[in-house]
C-alpha cells in the first residue's frame, strides 16, 4: 500500500535539489620528498628508524568541528629522511588520509612531536573515533618534546614556542616570511572555497620547517639534558598515551599552546 | 450523561464571585436562551496514595515530606519505581496530576548516586522550559543539591551556553534546538553525551503529526550520538490522556516503554460550559451562526471585571490580535471598561522575546487580569493559578481542549471553562456530541516514521553529525544502506569505505525545520521609526506578506511596502486601513503512482501519490467587522508545488448521468460539499489538525489529501475509513439547522477559505440538497429527491464573524505547499 519507497525517496530528493551544483572536493596531491641533503649524516645516524615525527595543520582548534587538513610526517628510511605531507580538503579525503596514517603508524614505535600530547594526538584520536577508525596510537609511545623543554626552560625564556626553542637551542631564527600557525586555517578555507593551491604553500613550508626542527631538537634535547628514559620519567606520562589523552585527564593537564 | 443546567443547586454559592455564580451571571447577562448548550460540573476527586513507595535518597525523601508532597500519588510511585529499575516509561495522566515529579525525582536520585550523571529535558515550547526550569531549580535548591542546570534555547546568552556545554548537568531544551544546535555540535557536548542517563520528554502527545514524525527522527539521531559516546539513556515521557500513549512513545523513541495510565491525583471542582453562538438572520435574509470571537470579545472583559483571572485561547495569532483589538475598541469611551481592557494583553509567538517575557511576568505577578493567547501557553504552564479559561473555537483536538481547560483551576481550586463553538462542522460535531469531550476514549497521536521526505532529510543531518554505516540500521531503520545509496546517487552523500559522508560543505540541520515550513525568517521592519517589530518564517511570509498586503501587529495595521527577498526584509508602514487582505489561489492535481484501489457505491476509490500545483493569483481586501470585499490586488509569484498522497473519490458513470437532470452546478456543488465535510470529519478520526488536510474537486473526482510532502498518513486513514466517514458526513448534513447550506455544513466559510471557486458553484442556490443527493448515491442509499425550491443558501461572502487577515487553514495550506519553493531556492 505504501508504494515503492526507493522511488519515492529518489523523487523527493530530485525535486528538492534538482538545481544543486555538485561541489568538487578539492584534491591536492601529496607533497612527498626526500630531505637527505638538509639533514647531516650524524643527525641521521642518531635518529632511530622506529620514530615518526608528526605535525598536524588543522582547520581549527576544536577536533569536533575541524578537519586535519594537513598531516606532516617525517621518518627515517634507510639512509635518508623522508618527508610526507598529506592534504585533505573534506571529510571524505580526511578519512582516506587518516586510514592511511593508521596503517603507516603500525610500522613505528614512537611519535615525536611538539605539544603532541596537548594537541596533535588527542586531535587525531577524536577524528579517528569520529570516522570509526581504530586508534593506532594506543600501542605507541609519544615523545612530546614540549615536556622536557618546559621542564627545563620555563621561566627562563619568554615562552616555549617552537620558534623560540629553535632560536635558543638550535641557533636558527625563523625567517620573517614564516607563516604564523594561526593563519593556516584561513588559508585552508580559502583553498576549499576555490582559491589556488599556491595559497597553502606557506603552510606546507611552515609544516616542513617544524618537522625538520623536531629531528634536530630531539637530538639536542637528548644531548643537553635528558635521555629518552628521563624524558619518559618527566611528567610520567610520555609512554602513557591513554592517560594523557583521555578526556578527563586531558582537561586537567591542559597545556598552553606551544 | 447528564448536563446540569441548574448549577446553583449543586454548588455552594457562599463565596462572593465564585466561578459558579459568575457562570450564572454570564448565563443571564450575556448568553441567549439556547446558547449554553451543555453545562457540566466535574466534581472534586480524592487522591489515591501510593502503597509501594520507591527507595529514594534520604535528602529527596525529606524534601518531599517537608513540602507536603508525601505520600506520593499511586501513579507517581509506580513511575519512579520503573525509572529506578531502568525502564523507559510514559506517564499519561490528567493535567496537574504531578507528572513533573515522576521525572524530576528519579533523575535527581540518579544524580545523587552518580556524580557524573547528566540529563536532558525536552519541552515543546520555550515558554514551557522557562516555567519548568523555575520549578526544577526551586526543587533542587530545596533539596540542597549543587547541580548546574539551565535552559539551552535560542534565547540563551552565549556565556551561559558555554558553561552549560561544559558543566551543565541538566539541560532543558526543545526538539528544534536539539536538532539544529546540540546534535550537530555533539563534540562540544561530550560531557553530556558521555554520561547521559535520562532523557525526559514532556507533553509527548504534542509530538504528533508532522512535528512528531520529525522528532522521531531527531530522537533516533540522539540515540546514535549517545551510543557513539557510550551512553544509553532511559526515556521518561509525560503525556496528556490520549488513547495510545504507549504505542505513540514506542514509535517516537523506537524502544519499548512501560505505560502508566492510572491517575492518583486529586482534582478541584470545574465547571465546563459549551457555548454555541446563535444563528442569526442577516440583512439579506440569509441565516448564519455568529462567530465565536465576537462572544469572546464580550465574555473575557466580563470575567476579568468579576475578578476571574482568565486565559482566552484562540487558534491563530491574527485572531488573537483581533480579539484584543475589538476588546479595546469596545471599551473606548467608558473609563471602567478601558481600565479592564488595559489589564488584558495578547500573547503569541512572533513577539520579540523581551516582549514575551514581560507579558509572562505580568501574568504571573497578577498585574494582568487576562491574556488572549495562541496555543503557545496551552501546555504545562501553571500560569500562577488561573481561575477561568475561554476556548474560542474548537482547538483542534480533545486533548488540546483538555489542556487548555486545565490551565484554569490549578491547586484544586474551583474553576470555570467556556468552549465557544465556531461554525465549522467539527465544532458543531462536538456541540452535538459533548460526551466526546468528557468520555474516556479521546484521541490517538499519529506519527509517520516512514515518510521519505522526513527520513531522508534526517539522514543527511545525521551524516553531518557522524558518518552513517550499516551498523546504524538498528537505530536508523533497516533500509539505511539503501537510502544512503540513493542519497549518494543524488549527490547528497558520498561513500568511503562503507561509511556515508555529507558530500558538500553545509550545515543541513539549519535547512530542516521541524514544524514550520521554511528555513529562513523574514525580518519585519517598520519604516518611519525604522524599528524591527518581529519575524516571520519564509513561507508564511510568502503567503501573508506581499506588496499591498496588510500585516497586523498588536492590534495595529501595517501595509507592506516592499519585500526584499535578498536580505529577507519586509518593509512595512503603519497605516489605518480598515481592511485586511486575503490571498486567492488556484490549484491543479496530477496523479502519480497509485497505491491502492477499491470500488465504492456509485464511485471508485484510489489512494495515490499526487502532485498539487497551487498558484497565488492575487489577493482581496476585506473590511474589518462587515467582512465586505473592498477590492482586489495582484500578486506575481511562481506556482507552489506539493507532492503528497491523496484519497481520491471518482464518481461512477451512472451517478454522473443521474445528476445530469439537475444541471452541472448541482453536481459540482454537491461534490464540494461532500469533500469539505469529508475532510473535516476525517480530521476528527485522524486526530489531526484539520489544517493538515485539503481537498480539491476536478471534473468527476474529489481529492482529499495530506498537506505535507510525502504524506503523513491521514489520507490513508480516510481511504480505510471511507465508509464510516461518509456516514458522519451525512449526519452532519442532516443535523445542521440551516436551510439550504451554510459554512457549518457544506459551504466554504470564515475558516474554510479555499481556492476561488467557479462562479457557477459559488452561486449555486441549493448546495445542501445537492450534497445530500450525492451522499445517498455514494453510500448506496435510495435515491434522494432534492428539494430545489427551498430557501436559497446564504452567500459565501458573508460568514458573519470578524475574521483574521489570513485564516489559519489557508495559511497552513499554502505554507506547506510552498515548501517546494523554499527547497528549490536553497538548492
Amino acid at each position: 500500500m505504501r508504494g515503492d519507497f526507493q522511488s519515492r525517496l529518489r523523487r523527493s530528493l530530485r525535486r528538492r535539489d534538482s538545481a544543486r551544483a555538485s561541489i568538487d572536493p578539492t584534491e591536492v596531491e601529496d607533497f612527498d620528498q626526500r630531505v637527505a641533503d638538509e639533514i647531516d649524516a650524524e643527525l641521521l645516524e642518531e635518529t632511530p628508524e622506529d620514530a615518526i615525527f608528526l605535525d598536524l595543520e588543522t582547520t581549527g582548534l576544536r577536533a569536533d568541528r575541524s578537519l586535519t587538513a594537513l598531516i606532516g610526517i617525517l621518518y627515517r628510511e634507510n639512509d635518508s629522511m623522508r618527508l610526507e605531507q598529506w592534504y585533505s580538503g573534506d571529510v571524505v579525503a580526511e578519512r582516506r588520509q587518516l586510514q592511511r596514517l593508521q596503517q603507516y603508524l603500525g610500522r613505528f614505535r614512537t611519535i615525536v612531536s611538539y605539544n603532541g600530547n596537548g594537541f596533535d594526538v588527542p586531535f587525531l584520536r577524536t577524528r579517528w573515533r569520529w570516522h570509526r577508525i581504530a586508534d593506532p596510537t594506543v600501542s605507541m609511545e609519544s615523545l612530546d618534546l614540549l615536556v622536557p623543554v618546559r621542564k627545563k626552560y620555563r621561566g627562563r625564556w619568554s615562552d616555549c614556542r617552537l620558534a623560540t626553542v629553535e632560536r635558543e637551542l638550535l641557533g636558527l631564527p625563523r625567517c620573517a616570511q614564516d607563516l604564523p600557525g594561526s593563519e593556516a586555517p584561513l588559508r585552508f578555507q580559502d583553498l576549499r572555497e576555490g582559491g589556488p593551491v599556491s595559497l597553502i604553500e606557506p603552510v606546507l613550508l611552515h609544516n616542513r620547517r617544524d618537522l625538520m626542527s623536531l629531528v634536530a631538537l630531539r637530538k639536542v634535547l637528548l644531548g643537553v639534558t635528558i635521555t629518552d628514559q628521563e624524558a619518559a620519567a618527566s611528567g610520567g606520562q610520555r609512554h602513557d598515551l591513554e592517560a594523557v589523552c583521555s578526556p578527563a585527564r586531558n582537561r586537567s593537564s591542559k597545556q598552553e599552546p606551544s | 450523561m447528564v448536563f446540569d443546567l441548574n448549577l446553583l443547586n449543586t454548588t455552594r454559592g457562599n463565596r462572593r464571585n465564585s466561578p459558579a455564580e459568575i457562570l450564572e451571571g454570564v448565563r443571564s447577562r450575556l448568553a441567549g436562551d439556547d446558547e449554553l448548550v451543555a453545562l457540566r460540573t466535574l466534581e472534586p476527586r480524592e487522591a489515591i496514595e501510593a502503597d509501594e513507595v520507591p527507595q529514594l535518597d534520604p535528602r529527596l525523601l525529606e524534601h518531599l515530606q517537608s513540602k507536603g508532597i508525601w505520600p506520593l500519588y499511586s501513579h507517581q510511585a509506580q513511575a519512579m519505581n520503573s525509572v529506578l529499575q531502568g525502564k523507559n516509561i510514559v506517564v499519561a495522566s490528567s493535567t496537574a496530576s504531578g507528572k513533573t515529579l515522576c521525572s524530576t525525582v528519579p533523575v535527581l536520585d540518579s544524580m545523587i548516586r552518580d556524580a557524573g550523571a547528566h540529563a536532558l529535558f525536552l519541552y515543546p515550547t520555550k515558554a514551557l522550559s522557562q516555567d519548568q526550569h523555575r520549578h526544577l531549580r526551586e526543587f533542587i535548591d530545596g533539596v540542597g543539591l549543587a547541580l548546574e542546570t539551565g535552559i539551552y534555547d535560542g534565547d540563551t546568552e552565549p556565556v551561559l551556553r558555554k558553561s552549560l556545554r561544559r558543566s551543565g548537568r541538566i539541560i532543558l531544551t526543545n526538539p528544534d534546538m536539539l536538532h539544529t544546535a546540540i546534535l550537530p555540535n555533539h563534540g562540544g557536548w561530550a560531557a553530556l553525551f558521555s554520561n547521559l542517563r535520562h532523557v525526559v520528554i514532556d507533553e509527548v502527545h504534542t509530538l504528533r503529526g508532522i512535528f512528531g514524525s520529525h522528532v522521531a527522527c531527531v530522537l533516533r539521531r540522539l540515540r546514535r550520538i549517545c551510543r557513539h559516546y557510550g551512553s544509553d539513556p532511559v526515556f521518561i515521557a509525560a503525556s496528556a490522556t490520549i488513547a495510545n500513549p504507549g504505542e505513540h512513545v514506542e514509535k517516537l523513541i523506537g524502544q519499548p516503554v512501560q505505560t502508566i495510565e492510572e491517575d492518583g491525583a486529586p482534582r478541584g471542582r470545574k465547571h465546563i460550559a459549551l457555548w454555541n453562538p446563535p444563528v442569526i438572520r442577516r440583512d439579506d435574509g440569509t441565516k448564519s451562526r455568529r462567530g465565536p470571537a465576537s462572544v469572546a470579545v464580550r465574555l473575557l472583559p466580563e470575567l476579568v471585571r468579576r475578578g476571574l483571572r482568565t486565559i482566552c485561547f484562540a487558534r491563530t495569532r491574527n485572531r488573537v490580535e483581533l480579539i484584543l483589538r475589538y476588546i479595546r475598541e469596545r471599551a473606548r469611551g467608558a473609563i471602567d471598561r478601558e481600565q479592564i481592557a488595559s489589564r488584558i494583553e495578547a500573547y503569541r509567538g512572533g513577539y520579540l522575546p523581551s516582549e514575551r517575557r514581560r507579558i509572562e511576568s505580568q501574568l504571573f505577578g497578577g498585574d494582568l487580569g487576562g491574556v488572549v493567547s495562541t496555543s503557545a501557553l496551552e501546555v504545562g504552564i501553571d500560569v500562577g493559578g488561573l481561575d477561568g479559561c475561554i476556548v474560542v473555537g474548537w482547538p483542534g483536538s480533545v486533548c488540546s481542549f483538555l489542556q487548555q481547560a486545565g490551565r484554569a483551576g490549578r491547586s484544586q481550586e474551583e474553576s470555570l471553562v467556556f468552549l465557544i463553538a465556531g461554525q465549522d462542522p467539527i465544532d458543531q460535531w462536538f456541540i452535538r456530541h459533548p460526551e466526546a469531550l468528557f468520555g474516556s476514549s479521546p484521541e490517538n497521536a499519529v506519527i509517520e516514521t516512514e515518510n521519505p521526505y522526513i527520513v531522508a532529510r534526517h539522514l543527511i543531518c545525521g551524516a553531518y553529525e557522524l558518518p552513517i554505516c550499516a551498523a546504524d540500521s538498528d537505530l536508523l531503520g533497516p533500509q539505511v544502506v539503501a537510502m544512503c545509496t540513493v542519497l549518494q546517487e543524488e549527490d547528497r552523500l558520498r561513500e568511503e569505505a562503507g561509511s556515508w559522508y555529507l558530500s558538500g560543505d553545509e550545515y543541513p540541520a539549519a535547512q530542516v525545520p521541524l514544524r514550520t515550513a521554511s528555513e529562513d525568517n523574514f525580518t519585519i521592519l517598520e519604516i518611519g521609526p525604522d524599528r524591527i517589530i518581529g519575524e516571520l518564517d519564509y513561507v508564511a511570509a510568502m503567503v501573508s506578506l506581499y506588496e499591498g498586503a496588510i500585516y497586523i501587529h498588536r492590534t495595529e495595521t501595517f501595509i507592506v511596502e516592499e519585500m526584499d527577498h535578498i536580505n529577507f526584509l519586509v518593509k512595512i508602514r503603519r497605516t489605518d486601513t480598515g481592511y485586511y487582505t486575503q490571498a486567492l489561489t488556484k490549484k491543479r492535481i496530477t496523479v502519480g503512482e497509485v497505491w491502492a484501489t477499491k470500488e465504492g457505491d456509485g464511485s471508485s476509490l484510489r489512494l495515490a501519490e499526487v502532485e498539487v500545483r497551487t498558484r497565488i493569483t492575487g489577493f482581496k481586501k476585506v473590511r474589518f467587522h462587515s467582512v465586505e470585499n473592498v477590492g482586489y490586488g495582484d500578486v506575481d509569484l511562481p506556482p507552489l508545488e506539493l507532492d503528497t498522497v491523496s484519497h481520491e473519490i471518482r464518481l461512477g458513470a451512472a451517478t454522473l448521468r443521474a445528476a445530469d437532470r439537475f444541471g452541472t452546478g448541482f453536481l459540482r456543488s454537491g461534490m464540494h460539499g461532500v469533500a469539505r465535510l469529508f475532510r473535516d470529519l476525517l480530521a476528527i478520526r485522524a486526530m489531526c489538525d484539520p489544517h493538515d488536510l485539503d481537498h480539491h474537486v476536478e471534473a468527476d473526482v474529489m481529492h482529499i489529501y495530506d498537506l505535507y510532502p510525502g504524506g503523513i498518513g491521514y489520507s490513508e486513514l480516510g481511504y480505510e475509513k471511507h465508509r464510516q466517514i461518509l456516514e458522519d458526513v451525512l449526519e452532519a448534513l442532516v443535523e445542521c439547522e440551516c436551510d439550504a447550506g451554510c459554512p457549518s455544513c457544506v459551504l466554504p466559510g470564515s475558516s474554510r477559505v479555499e481556492s476561488a471557486l467557479e462562479k457557477e458553484v459559488m452561486e449555486y442556490p441549493y448546495p445542501k440538497e445537492a450534497t445530500r443527493w450525492l451522499i445517498h448515491r455514494i453510500t448506496g442509499r435510495e435515491e434522494y429527491e432534492p428539494d430545489l425550491s427551498a430557501v436559497k443558501a446564504i452567500e459565501v461572502e458573508s460568514p458573519g464573524a470578524p475574521e483574521p487577515t489570513l485564516d489559519a487553514r489557508t495559511e497552513r495550506k499554502i505554507r506547506k505547499v510552498a515548501r517546494w519553493k523554499s527547497g528549490r531556492r536553497n538548492g
